[in-house]
């Protein structure tokens, strides 16, 4: 069985398998970090980067109960004339890339967060955050945030979750008994402590014996590997603020930032759910997406006190589009026509790429202009892909390439 | 196996159970294997990282409580405000995919597992009557692997290295023979840690109080308050520290947080 065979075959079978890779030392400084904010649910872009309107209150079907001539611009961008999209697009358009009429190809929520965020419809395929972790920063011992949303693996990276942030300090300092005292009482001495730990490497080499399948060694490997970047979790609590925010997706990117600014992590995925709006669309959709571009106008504000800014490049996406029409509750319903946003390090911003006609049915685009054509190629996630591959420098990564090709689309000048 | 098969009428209900439990079945491990073999192997065998909710419940049965140190405090390892998603748990709505590999975070929150459960329950098994407790069956505080002169004390290291025995059973499932270098090394750390210990005490460099969080002063299901002579604050010998450093030692094994 080859290896591209066996990794395959494993992954088909639920077994996660860490890859063998040269890992980068441990303090290599991060010149370029991630952030994939996952909106849950199915979002509306015509709520957001792709407007649509209505025209007069007599109109049959609308798309939107807003009228087009209240449709905000800001720069090259079209906005929405909806809760905080004038502020935050008015502040952000020159880092801001629309990528409209992305066409996901599903409308059922697995495979639709799936294709957003590995670029590939069928399954087997990580999370681009954890790709580009995977690659470049594995041994950084948050390489790979994750709060959710789509983060398989592929087996190149242990995804770290954060939780509850106040219990940061405790698990930096796990030997202190008050964490908000490190040099307090600990537990044990700190010559038992590295007794301890000596006593478990000794064992190891037993336990390796004793539990030699392949599934029990690479248990063992892992743990003791996690062992090893334990103590890199301190420089996470010295960079944390005083004070949490009180949304869960601004506390998500207070997180990050302090990972990114400690040098531990590479890539993170953000979540806020609740765009699954079947019913009463209007004022549930246009709440959640308030929430969600004061969260991402906060990671922008966090990346910048904590001076990581320009080395950040966000990406916000969802699991799919929602219908042109409102259902008779008042909702729209699930639609595989979406949109993409880029911001910040290496994204020509200012910038609208695709686009979707009245009904939103998405444009299709020269491969070499990206202007409408209709003799052109339809937009799709895979695309996005290999466009942050680019980005992220791991398009010629030889295993990326033999394991997780994107060989459904071709690559498009998305960025440049 | 044959021959149980062949006396029950060729019934397959008599031959699954023996199968199941064969070593074959249940395979524990190999000799050394090539890159084909570890392929074709992989799948085999059952070892995974526990999840949080595996790993409290295992908590709660090996030592007769959770990860909590009074009962009506937030469970540490199942609570979503504490180290639920640390620790890869899911809440089946944003988060619904477990992490099966450990991270550093969750190396520390073993770790701190660890340290926190034996502050937790070596008082409060020393403080129960020896035909109750969980941990301590075969010791009493004051057995001390030394005397004050520095030589052994053979009846009291006999004792200490059954209890070893047991908990590498308890926690572990080990049964190891008396005299297995497994039980040599946890006797080392269990004396080193003693040593340090004694002569800090002899010293007055450190307290004969344990920490207050490690004392035994209410009894934790009922959460009531123990009478002031019921109670077990002090650690006069350094035994109860030193028996601290092994549980802790065993609680962060690999056999504990993970299933085999």
């Amino acid at each position: 069985m080859d290896r591209r065979a066996f990794i395959r075959w494993a992954g088909a079978a639920g077994l996660a398998v860490m890859l063998p890779r040269e890992g980068r030392a441990q303090d290599e400084a991060i010149d370029h970090f991630f952030v994939f904010v996952h909106a849950g649910g199915g979002w509306d872009p015509t709520m957001l980067c792709d407007p649509k309107g209505r025209r007069t209150e007599e109109d049959e079907d609308p798309v939107n109960t807003y009228f087009v001539d209240d449709i905000g611009e800001a720069g090259n961008l079209r906005y929405a004339p909806i809760g905080d999209n004038a502020a935050f697009f008015n502040k952000h358009f020159g880092k801001t890339l629309c990528i409209n009429g992305v066409d996901t190809q599903t409308n059922n929520h697995d495979s639709g967060t799936r294709h957003t965020w590995s670029g590939k419809l069928a399954e087997g395929y990580p999370a681009l955050a954890a790709l580009i972790a995977g690659v470049q920063s594995r041994s950084k011992p948050m390489a790979f945030i994750s709060n959710g949303g789509y983060d398989q693996t592929g087996g190149l990276v242990a995804p770290t979750r954060t939780g509850n942030i106040d219990a940061v300090n405790r698990i930096a300092w796990p030997n202190a008994i008050d964490a908000r005292r490190p040099d307090g009482e600990l537990y044990q001495s700190e010559a038992t402590l590295a007794r301890i730990q000596a006593a478990q490497e000794r064992r190891r080499g037993w336990l390796s014996q004793r539990f030699a399948l392949p599934k029990a060694q690479a248990t063992q490997d892992a743990l003791f590997a996690a062992r090893v970047g334990k103590n890199e979790v301190r420089r996470l609590a010295e960079f944390l603020p005083g004070e949490f925010a009180r949304e869960s997706l601004k506390r998500q990117a207070q997180v990050c930032c302090a990972a990114f600014r400690a040098n531990i992590a590479k890539t993170a995925n953000l979540v806020l759910g609740g765009f699954d709006t079947h019913g009463n669309h209007d004022a549930s959709h246009s709440g959640r997406m308030t929430e969600l571009l004061q969260g991402i106008d906060f990671l922008w504000d966090e990346a910048e006190r904590q001076g990581i800014a320009d080395k950040l490049t966000v990406v916000v996406g969802s699991d799919f589009g929602r219908t042109p029409s409102y259902n008779s509750g008042g909702g729209k319903d699930h639609w595989a026509i979406t949109s993409v946003m880029l911001m910040g390090k290496g994204v020509p911003g200012n910038r609208v790429i695709g686009g979707t006609d009245e009904r939103v049915r998405p444009w299709t685009v020269d491969p070499a202009s990206l202007s409408r054509s209709d003799s052109g190629v339809r937009i799709e996630p895979g695309h996005v892909h290999h466009a942050l591959r680019r980005l992220a420098g791991i398009d010629g990564d030889a295993a990326t390439q033999q394991l997780f090709p994107l060989l459904e689309v071709s690559p498009l000048p998305l960025l440049g | 196996m044959t021959d149980t098969f062949v006396a029950s009428g060729h019934n397959l209900k008599a031959i699954i159970p023996l199968v199941v439990h064969s070593a074959y079945y249940r395979a524990r491990s190999a000799e050394t294997l090539t890159e084909d073999e570890a392929s074709v192997l992989a799948p085999l065998g059952t070892a995974r990282l526990l999840t949080p909710e595996e790993l409290s419940s295992k908590l709660h049965a090996t030592l007769g409580r959770p990860w909590k140190a009074r009962v009506n405090d937030r469970d540490q390892l199942t609570h979503s405000s504490e180290f639920l998603f640390f620790y890869g748990g899911i809440d089946s709505d944003q988060v619904t995919e477990r992490i099966t590999e450990p991270n550093g975070m969750m190396a520390n929150i073993g770790l701190r597992m660890a340290l926190d459960m034996a502050c937790l329950v070596t008082a409060e098994d020393f403080n129960r009557a020896l035909p109750d407790r969980l941990l301590f069956p075969l010791v009493e505080a004051s057995y001390r692997p030394e005397d004050d002169n520095g030589f052994a004390v053979p009846l009291a290291e006999d004792a200490i290295r059954a209890n070893i025995r047991y908990l590498h059973q308890r926690l572990l499932g080990e049964v190891l023979t008396p005299g297995h270098p497994e039980e040599d090394a946890t006797f080392e750390l269990f004396l080193q840690t003693w040593r340090e210990l004694f002569a800090g005490l002899r010293n007055d460099q450190i307290s004969t109080s344990l920490p207050g969080r490690c004392r035994h002063t209410r009894d934790f299901w009922s959460d009531d308050e123990l009478p002031d002579d019921e109670r077990l604050n002090n650690d006069p010998e350094g035994t109860l520290r030193a028996w601290q450093a092994v549980v802790s030692y065993l609680l962060a094994d690999w056999r504990f947080t993970h299933h085999q």
